[in-house]
């Protein structure tokens, strides 16, 4: 019996049609991801828990229905995983933390997830993030910190930081993470992977453990942007429209804020994808600083009301720099927060008004390429300031308006993995698929190999 | 509060010590702030209020409502 060529462990799609059409079997995709986790990911921490023995009794299902000539789905025997906010039934779900550790199982999946399942795929592991989704680090101090694959000594970014370290470490094809600032679109950029954040309100939150209501998204990671479409159709729950004409995208880009304090690479890459669409127009969004502002109040207070209860009884358990800032967040004044709400509607009719006359919007996503781990600061505004606090300094204002953001990897910038945000009004996620995949199809944006892997 | 007369308003002193409004505040919403979390506490609310005065420095219409229910 010759043995099938190995699938690209980074590519879902290829995964599902190797397994329905019978070249390789569920369990055996299933006990080889579980393997690689074991081996690999020792060096980049992303996993926090494996799945082991319910991942392949479902894998052996997924081999029974293609055997009795059943289709298990477009993600048939697809592995994947959560951050650990996402509910599996018969498991805790942490947040992150060892606050909930002794809370009881989850008794249903997270409805993206019983949505994955339904399609085929499979949850195979936990991935690490920051407590309680506060932070743009990925640094845990109960679970550890994840490195960035594509140099161990940097962050991966955060807080979905294990999401997308174990796409772009090829230990998982897809994984679900959730964006409250930035919190998919901050560490896709730096691990050089695909990410979502779809429109506010349009993909079910019901069983991902909250952060901040008027904010909370969640979305997928992926290898490949074929595979976070699918995935994205699969978790709204129904398939997009159908993608416009690329030629027909009025594409324009951020300046002003988003122009301030961007990494030379990261300015000659975003020249590149608008010299590929003959030259963009750059616009501005008023008010960004508060736009910013406002969403990290939001933020604070809906995040301290949200664990009061719990640090009333016992603060002393959190991470300190999650604690803190909570205690901080939970008393604000409402004053702050009712303005905060009131800005955010005066924002969102800006951004309204700038979708008049454009469809798609490219901002970088983070100053620059990921901070080191023992030096986690950026620089902005010629102060040095901490990378937790501020990597979310061109996703977090946009966070305020809920509008569709796809993140794209960058290619040939030369160094380590850095992402631009294509930016859609409501509902509009379909104008971003085709942006990215006519930039996909020039070759300015993909996901970006590891260095040992570079030039084969 | 303007129709008061200057010298009715409570007498403050002008500089009451970042730790005491914690605590104080803190107690208002029955949570004790242990020793420990103030520095972080401190920082944290000096970095929250920087941002507050950025959004109540733009004078928005009594028309404008708070985005409580939002749609993008």
């Amino acid at each position: 019996m010759t043995v099938p060529a190995m699938t690209d462990p980074s590519d879902a799609l290829a995964i599902a049609a190797d397994i329905r059409q019978g070249r390789r079997s569920a369990v055996s995709v299933m006990t080889a991801t579980i393997a690689a986790i074991e081996v690999r990911d020792t060096s980049i921490n992303s996993v926090t828990r494996i799945f082991g023995p319910r991942a392949v009794a479902e894998a052996e299902r997924i081999d029974r229905r293609i055997a009795a000539g059943d289709d298990p789905g477009p993600l048939a025997g697809v592995p994947f995983g959560v951050k650990d906010l996402f509910d599996i039934a018969g498991e805790v779900t942490t947040a992150g933390s060892v606050v909930l550790r002794e809370s009881p199982p989850a008794t249903h999946d997270a409805t993206v997830v019983a949505r994955l399942r339904a399609a085929g795929a499979i949850p195979v592991a936990s991935l690490n993030m920051d407590e309680f989704a506060y932070g743009f680090a990925t640094d845990n101090a109960h679970y550890g910190i994840t490195r960035n694959p594509h140099d161990p000594a940097r962050l991966a970014g955060g807080s979905s930081g294990g999401s997308a370290a174990a796409v772009a470490a090829g230990l998982l094809p897809l994984t679900l993470g959730s964006d409250t600032n930035g919190s998919i679109r901050v560490p896709a950029s730096l691990c050089g992977v695909w990410g979502l954040k779809p429109t506010f309100g349009s993909v079910p939150r019901e069983g991902a453990y909250p952060f901040a209501a008027s904010l909370d998204v969640v979305g997928p990671f992926a290898g490949t942007l074929d595979d976070l479409r699918v995935a994205y159709e699969v978790m709204a729950g129904g398939p997009m429209p159908e993608l416009p004409a690329v030629s027909d995208l009025r594409v324009v880009r951020l300046g002003g804020w988003f122009g301030a304090n961007v990494s030379e690479p990261l300015v000659r890459a975003i020249e590149a994808v608008a010299a590929h669409l003959g030259g963009v127009e750059t616009v501005e969004l008023p008010e960004i600083a508060r736009a910013r502002a406002a969403s990290f109040l939001i933020t604070a207070a809906e995040g301290g009301n949200l664990h009061l209860p719990r640090l009333r009884r016992h603060a002393l358990r959190y991470d300190p720099a999650t604690r803190d800032r909570l205690i901080a967040g939970a008393m604000l004044p409402s004053a702050t927060l009712v303005q905060a709400h009131r800005f955010r509607s005066w924002f969102r009719e800006q951004v309204h008004a700038l979708f008049r006359s454009a469809d798609v919007l490219i901002a970088p996503a983070t100053v620059g390429e990921a901070p080191l781990i023992d030096q986690p600061t950026i620089v902005v505004d010629g102060q040095v300031v901490s990378a937790r606090a501020n990597l979310g300094l061109y996703t977090q204002p946009l966070s305020l308006a809920g509008v569709p953001i796809l993140s794209a990897p960058l290619l040939g910038t030369g160094g380590l993995p850095l992402g631009l945000q294509l930016i859609a009004a409501p509902g509009r996620e379909a104008a971003l698929f085709a942006l990215a995949g006519a930039l996909a199809k020039a070759g300015l944006v993909g996901r970006v190999p590891l260095p040992a892997s570079k030039g084969r | 509060m303007s129709e008061h007369p200057d010298d009715s308003a409570p007498r403050v002193p002008d500089e009451v010590p970042d730790e005491a409004i914690i605590i104080a505040t803190a107690r208002d919403i029955g949570l004790t702030v242990d020793r420990s979390c103030l520095p972080g506490v401190v920082t944290n609310r000096s970095l929250l209020r920087r941002y507050a005065d950025l959004v109540h420095g733009f004078a928005l219409p009594d028309t404008c409502e708070p985005a409580f229910e939002y749609r993008p």
